[in-house]
């Protein structure tokens, strides 16, 4: 899937700044891995886990807004993972098949929720109060302000945001994952983008 | 917007990003020039990206961490059998169980009925990649519903026949389609349905107001932005005259 970016405030999960490589096994050794835990290894599966868990947690976190919720989801998700690798014949990647997994749980999850929607200007303050704030305060409302922008998104389009952004996926990889065709993937992601325009446009001139 | 809009819409980031072809970046660009629509949905597109890219770059921002391995099963009141269990459930997959007498019956005889095609009527199992693979004489022609263009809302997800002028002919470069829009009266740009050919192939295509016969499946695109009938896949079509 590529390098996943750092983030420049810090928090990825392992508390340090920096990157870390995602899992782009050849198939050869992912399906070493799967038949190794069909075999009963623990240890197999620990190391799947470790491969996969950072990416999955960056997916959840994102799609969902909040870690305490996202670490219940992360759990569902493997678990479901860990059950469903008896039956795994190969059709799709491995990468492919947990992420189905996730976006699936995240899914289900926002349904169950109402999801309460902070209005963006909220978030940025009056003009008063920009104007008043510092450079700091003005770059941390920014990010806050863009990062709601994205969190305020109807699912199906965040989820394109986030994979396309964050996971830096191609059009065929999104495809594959979400189960639809590129073109339909290319035209969900173009609405994604115009509607974030739309949202911010009332914050241009301080964005 | 028009059928075309829609698939030049589909290139923008591709543009954006550097990723068509000098050839495709001109006409994108001449598209865009001479259409007022998708000259404006290009900025809000081109502005969201950024805005895209800058998200990527700041993250989430939540704070928090995934569980640890050991922390997976907590709150679950069992391991899910663990991987033993696992392991001698997927053994028994792969290998294959044995199968009830009905289960053996029901495959022998589907076996027997696949054999008897493949002998007796071997171009049903030609494989359908295109739209010259499957003869109307193969397929019945008896199965394909004569529709005309405008009466396609009666008719979806049928397998139908039709007939019609080519308007416009396009290709889809990401998806490796062909699109042919066929219209019913030659001077008018509707009623109209969109067909769509999968694997064209080095299928000849058939020119602009040339007259044809399509047969194929019936299907309606809700997607925004197209919301059109459709025929997709196509089968197979027959150029009536040039």
């Amino acid at each position: 899937m590529g390098l996943r970016r750092g983030y420049s405030d810090g928090m990825v999960p392992d508390g340090s700044l920096g990157q870390s490589l995602t899992l782009k096994a050849p198939p050869e050794v992912e399906r070493g891995i799967v038949l190794a835990v069909q075999r009963g290894d623990d240890e197999a599966f620990r190391e799947l886990y470790e491969a996969y868990r950072d990416p999955i947690w960056t997916l959840v976190v994102s799609l969902v807004g909040d870690s305490l919720q996202a670490q219940d989801i992360c759990q569902n998700v493997f678990f479901k993972a860990f059950r469903g690798l008896g039956g795994f014949r190969f059709e799709s990647c491995l990468f492919t098949w947990i992420y189905r997994i996730a976006l699936n749980e995240c899914r289900n999850h926002l349904r169950r929720r109402h999801v309460f929607l902070v209005p963006l200007e909220a978030i940025i303050g009056s003009h008063d109060e920009i104007d008043a704030a510092s450079a700091s305060d003005w770059s941390n409302a920014r990010r806050a302000a863009l990062r709601a922008a994205v969190m305020q998104l109807p699912f199906k389009m965040r989820e394109v945001v986030v994979l396309k952004y964050l996971e830096d996926m191609s059009y065929r990889e999104m495809s594959r994952v979400l189960g639809c065709p590129a073109g339909t993937v290319a035209s969900r992601l173009n609405r994604a983008l115009a509607e974030l325009e739309e949202r911010l446009r009332p914050l241009r001139g301080f964005l | 917007m028009s059928w075309r809009c829609s698939f030049r819409r589909r290139r923008f980031l591709p543009y954006l990003e550097g990723e068509v072809s000098r050839r495709e970046a001109m006409r994108l660009e001449k598209h865009l020039a001479g259409c007022r629509k998708c000259g404006e949905f290009f900025t809000r597109v081109r502005i969201g990206h950024q805005v895209g890219r800058q998200f990527g770059r700041i993250g989430p921002g939540i704070e928090g961490r995934p569980p640890e391995f050991a922390e997976l099963w907590k709150g679950k009141e069992t391991k899910p059998g663990g991987p033993e269990r696992l392991a001698r459930d997927a053994r028994a997959t792969l290998r294959g169980r044995r199968l009830a007498p009905a289960a053996t019956a029901l495959i022998t005889l589907a076996a027997a009925a696949f054999i008897a095609v493949a002998v007796f009527n071997p171009g049903i199992l030609r494989r359908a990649d295109g739209p010259s693979a499957v003869s109307p004489a193969t397929i019945g022609y008896a199965g394909f519903i004569p529709v005309r263009i405008r009466e396609f809302a009666s008719h979806n997800r049928s397998p139908v026949v039709t007939e019609g002028f080519v308007r416009e002919v396009y290709f889809d470069e990401q998806e490796k389609t062909l699109h042919i829009k066929l219209v019913e009266i030659p001077q008018k740009s509707e009623p109209f349905v969109i067909c769509e050919i999968r694997s064209p192939g080095s299928m000849a295509i058939p020119p602009e107001g040339s007259r044809i016969r399509v047969y194929g499946m019936a299907r309606y695109d809700a997607q925004p932005g197209r919301q059109w009938h459709e025929v997709n896949p196509v089968m197979t079509l027959a150029v009536l005259n040039r």
